[in-house]
């Protein structure tokens, strides 16, 4: 009842003016009331008057505490503060986490290097053997060597001897196991220099594309390249576009795409190397090869004093001249593709910076970029949720030491 | 008799904890002894002057500066109670040989120290600060760190149980 539950607070004189009004007229109606008002009073003078009262002890020795900081008097050891605690723990988890996380990193990592590793090797190796690395890794070591194992049985030597004239039948140059130094080892030394197809695929926005493309053009020329290919877009409404194919010797390709870079405001710079020393030696052996096989076909042809072994010595000639051709196509656009270098140029218009439509849809732009920010948010506390689960192995026996030594200091 | 606290001062004119600790070390002791007992207070006493210095800085002077420290001695004093795992003593009357008042009331003081012995430790607390410390409803909620309606109800509660006690061994002595 509520008149009772203030009762208490009447007698201390904690109610309000007007509920001590109505508490009183309702105590003078009430002589039960009274002798509980009574009752209280009296228990609470001789609590009030007659509580024991003890004698104070222990003021020099708290202001000697007091004056000395409290850094003595203190029974708690520093090392067993809370802030020191969780200082360890978190160091604990940090060093922890130190440990375990590169070794989960390494498992990926580890392969990528691996195999880097191995490559590198490889190409050491064949360097030793006399190739030139491939840039990048597109030309293999391994396969480049294919002539030796497609043409075991015909070697330079053997044409050389060419004993073969007269023997009746024999149809197919001596086999000889020995490989010629010069076919077995393709040097670059042979060739002279590396050589190199150099592509270079550059995005530039320009202020004025038919200005830029007459400059680029003009690049070109001055360091006596050429333009293989140009095509422009400037249709009304559209930014204005250009597309360029310029050819430059290799010597000044460098120049050319430096060039090139400061007509405007590069967007999109890739550079490119294939290194085809390797194929272009590749194809150069196997060609000199062809030709002596060639030139003992027509010894044969000379022999040959049946009708059969002609036809059938002319048809095997045929195969070989074709592929003679087909190799010597295959060197000379090697050859061609290293000599000159391909850059490839696209001009954009710069687009205008007043654009008033663009201020129309601030509000949707806020919208969008706002509920685009809350679910990369999103996103980025589940990934962190995720990661924290996955390591809770790590970091829970820690943060749960912690936070018991934190009890127990404080107990 | 227990002396009134006052208010000696706010943050603003007291800074120094040694005039601080002077003032109201009494206060505070007593306050401690009730609660952990005589062995414990000046221990508790220290600690809590020891935690005001540390605080000092922190204390904006939005209560008084005696209820701010009695915050702080209830806190040391359940630490204490929990390190020590003590029991609090119970809320003591003394005889004032004073046979005039005895007479002046109907209440058998014997029969008060049994009911107060028995009160819990929640309705210990308010009765000590309200009744022996003399705090307000509003101060004893600051030191507590509950609502004031949860003081008053407390107290009204507490004695309840109080007269109710009495009445029974009342009835029992009859």
């Amino acid at each position: 009842m509520n008149m009772r539950e203030d009762l208490k607070a009447f007698v201390d004189n904690e109610v309000s003016e007007a509920e001590r009004t109505r508490i009183l007229r309702e105590i003078e109606a009430d002589p039960e009331l009274q002798a509980e008002v009574i009752e209280l009073r009296q228990i609470s003078r001789i609590v009030k008057e007659e509580a024991w009262q003890p004698q104070p002890v222990g003021l020099e020795k708290t202001l000697r505490a007091l004056s000395s900081g409290g850094a003595n008097a203190s029974r708690k050891p520093w090392w067993l503060g809370p802030a020191f605690q969780w200082a360890i723990g978190s160091a604990c988890v940090i060093v922890i986490a130190a440990i375990i996380f590169p070794v989960f990193a390494q498992s990926k990592e580890s392969a990528k290097r691996a195999a880097w590793i191995s490559a590198s090797r490889q190409a050491e190796s064949s360097d030793q053997a006399g190739f030139t690395p491939s840039d990048g890794g597109v030309q293999s070591p391994a396969s480049s060597p294919t002539y030796a194992g497609k043409f075991p049985s015909v070697s330079k030597g053997d044409f050389a001897r060419s004993p073969s004239g007269g023997g009746g039948g024999e149809m197919a140059p001596a086999p000889n196991a020995e490989m010629p130094a010069a076919v077995a080892s393709p040097n670059t030394a042979v060739l002279g220099t590396r050589l190199e197809i150099k592509t270079a695929q550059l995005s530039v926005e320009v202020e004025d594309v038919p200005k830029a493309q007459s400059e680029a053009e003009s690049i070109a020329k001055a360091v006596s390249g050429r333009v293989e290919s140009s095509a422009k877009n400037n249709d009304e409404g559209t930014l204005a576009t250009a597309e360029l194919t310029l050819r430059v010797p290799v010597a000044s390709f460098p120049t050319a795409v430096n060039r090139l870079r400061s007509l405007g405001r590069v967007i999109s710079d890739n550079l490119t190397g294939q290194d085809v020393t390797t194929q272009v030696v590749d194809v150069e052996a196997r060609l000199k090869v062809m030709r002596a096989e060639e030139d003992q076909y027509v010894e044969l042809l000379k022999a040959a004093n049946k009708v059969g072994e002609v036809l059938s010595v002319r048809e095997r000639l045929g195969q070989v001249r074709q592929e003679i051709e087909s190799l010597d196509a295959t060197r000379k656009a090697l050859r061609d593709q290293a000599s000159e270098s391909t850059i490839h140029l696209s001009l954009s218009e710069r687009p205008k910076p007043d654009r008033p439509q663009q201020n129309e849809n601030w509000a949707e732009d806020a919208w969008s970029t706002a509920v685009n920010g809350l679910s990369a948010a999103g996103r980025a506390i589940g990934k962190t949720l995720v990661f924290l689960f996955v390591f809770s192995p790590i970091w829970l026996p820690a943060v749960m030491l912690a936070w018991w030594l934190v009890r127990r200091a404080n107990r | 008799m227990m002396q009134a606290i006052t208010d000696m001062g706010t943050s603003h004119e007291i800074r120094d904890i040694g005039a601080i600790a002077r003032e109201h070390y009494d206060t505070v002791y007593r306050f401690c002894a009730r609660r952990v007992g005589v062995d414990a207070a000046a221990d508790t006493a220290q600690e809590t002057f020891l935690t005001a210095q540390r605080a000092l800085s922190k204390f904006r002077g939005a209560s008084s500066l005696s209820t701010w420290l009695l915050g702080i001695a209830n806190n040391e004093c359940r630490r204490m109670a929990r390190k020590r795992r003590c029991e609090a003593p119970p809320l003591e009357l003394v005889d004032q040989s004073d046979s005039e008042r005895h007479e002046e009331t109907i209440i058998n003081r014997h029969a008060l120290q049994q009911a107060l012995a028995k009160l819990t430790s929640e309705h210990r607390e308010v009765v000590l600060l309200h009744e022996v410390e003399g705090l307000s409803y509003e101060e004893a909620a600051l030191v507590l760190g509950v609502p004031v309606g949860t003081v008053k109800s407390r107290l009204h509660h507490a004695f309840a149980n109080l007269r109710k006690s009495l009445s029974d061994y009342q009835e029992g002595a009859r």
